[in-house]
């Protein structure tokens, strides 16, 4: 008997709605994701000008003293004064990947990446049995070097209005998901930033989100909800780099360079960022109709907890700059409306692109 | 509850849930008193020196092959430690601002006080972010 050809099931693209889940992979990625940065200076930073104007065999102990202060350490042997001006500079700064959900308090950390620099910047003055400087030195490390002696410092305000579209409805909204009870929506906000270091931001603001209402067959009815309307009053914060950083990444002291700079100005030009967000939400009531009737609420108008995880590329010029990003949202499960319906639902999820601009001050 | 009392009920609680901010000082010995070094003169003995700024914190000795014992410099040290950490969502930072009081005087062989350099530096250690120099 001549075998069957059993015919294999059309393959299919493992990830084929691959746009939103590669999403939601990199959401939960990020949602994991820490980054630390740790520094401990000791002492001042050395006085890279005192010390070029002292001058082998005509400077004194004594005015050296005056220009450079109290040395940290002295040694003195055959009758010469050996002095030392140091400035310690600890770093570390590293990545660490672990998974978003904790397991009794606990979240295992699957991945790190991690740099550490410990460097003493010096100065060493050998003094001869005259008490005139007979040898000096300076050691300074590259991002010292390469950094500039008055280098601006300040803070920076920013006014960031936006917008997003979210075509991606994600959840269990009872009756039906989400993504069939509503349409894709519509948001506007506007954050003021605060940028107290060159590549940290603090953001706090609101933004309002419109998701348009669908239709949907229940139990025989033909069931239509109103727009879902959220309010959404937020503080979160922002980590920004220029992309060439990921290619400087291991080299230690560019990332050094990136951190000991204290100008906010030199934000300029393309960065990309990662940005987080907590926010309180109030929405109102959600209507339902049967066949043209109302029928009550889906959902009722209440107060809840929500998040947001994403990341960007922004581009600024001077005062001003131009952003793009994608979102992931997480709204805490709104309350259950009194229509005759089953609308005890999830968490409301949501994915959002969109983009605005941004003014310094 | 009202949408306005809603609003700032969260506004008072957003910066609790989002993260944690740490702020610790940490202090060795005591300040040094500028007026008392700024009376520090070229000449003066080590008693005088004592006498103003009190036991130094470290002896610096020669090591002559005649006079091994013969004390060189006085150092007198205060260290204040400003740290801060804050934890905040996906990015934790850490910062320690360690700066130092210190006066080195230094003797010469009659055992009078030859120099003196000073750095009062000790109450410039600050709280912030681990940027900048």
């Amino acid at each position: 008997m001549p075998r069957k050809n059993l015919e294999m099931p059309p393959a299919r693209a493992p990830f084929h709605r691959s746009p939103l889940l590669l999403i939601l992979c990199s959401a939960v990625l990020l949602a994991g994701c820490h980054v630390d940065l740790t520094r401990l200076r000791s002492g001042n930073p050395l006085d890279v000008k005192a010390f070029e104007s002292l001058e082998e065999g005509k400077t004194a102990l004594g005015e050296a003293l005056e220009r450079l202060g109290a040395p940290d350490k002295v040694e003195w042997k055959n009758g010469k004064d050996y002095v030392w001006y140091l400035h310690e500079d600890f770093m570390r700064a590293g990545i660490r990947f672990q998974f978003p959900i904790a397991i009794f308090g606990y979240r295992h950390e699957f991945a790190e990446v991690e740099g550490t620099s410990d460097d003493t910047n010096s100065i060493a003055l050998v003094f001869n049995e005259n008490g005139l400087l007979q040898q000096k030195s300076l050691r300074l490390s590259e991002a010292y070097i390469r950094l500039a002696e008055d280098e601006e410092e300040g803070w920076a305000f920013y006014l960031i209005p936006q917008y997003w579209y979210s075509p991606y409805l994600l959840g269990d909204a009872g009756e039906v998901d989400f993504r069939d009870l509503f349409k894709p929506g519509h948001a506007g906000g506007l954050d003021l930033g605060f940028m107290p270091a060159p590549f940290f931001m603090i953001l706090v603001g609101g933004n309002y989100q419109q998701y348009p209402g669908d239709r949907f067959t229940s139990r025989g009815r033909r069931v239509e909800v109103e727009d879902l309307k959220l309010w959404q009053v937020e503080l979160g914060g922002r980590l920004q780099v220029p992309p060439d950083f990921f290619t400087k990444f291991w080299n230690l002291e560019e990332v050094k360079m990136l951190l000991y700079s204290a100008n906010v100005r030199r934000h300029q030009g393309p960065f990309v960022y990662i940005k987080w967000m907590i926010s309180g939400t109030q929405n109102y009531d959600v209507g339902a109709k049967f066949g043209g009737q109302r029928a009550g609420t889906y959902f009722d108008k209440d107060f809840r907890m929500s998040d947001a995880l994403g990341a960007g590329f922004e581009y600024r010029i001077g005062h001003f700059g131009v952003h793009v990003e994608a979102l992931y949202q997480n709204i805490d499960a709104f309350n259950e409306g009194g229509a005759d319906l089953d609308t005890d639902a999830g968490n409301f999820q949501s994915i959002l692109f969109g983009g605005g601009m941004s003014f310094s001050f | 509850m009202s949408l306005v009392k809603h609003l700032l009920l969260l506004t008072l609680a957003l910066p609790l849930l989002s993260g944690c901010l740490i702020f610790g000082r940490r202090t060795t010995d005591q300040p040094i008193d500028a007026g008392a070094v700024a009376q520090l003169k070229a000449g003066m003995s080590k008693n005088e020196v004592t006498g103003k700024l009190g036991a130094p914190h470290e002896i610096i000795f020669s090591n002559k092959e005649h006079d091994p014992l013969r004390e060189h410099a006085y150092v007198y040290e205060y260290k204040n430690d400003a740290g801060t950490a804050l934890f905040f969502f996906v990015v934790n930072f850490g910062n320690l601002d360690s700066k130092r009081d210190r006066v080195v005087v230094f003797f010469d062989e009659a055992g009078k006080v030859a120099y003196v350099g000073q750095s009062l530096k000790g109450g410039e250690a600050s709280f912030g972010f681990p940027f900048g120099k």
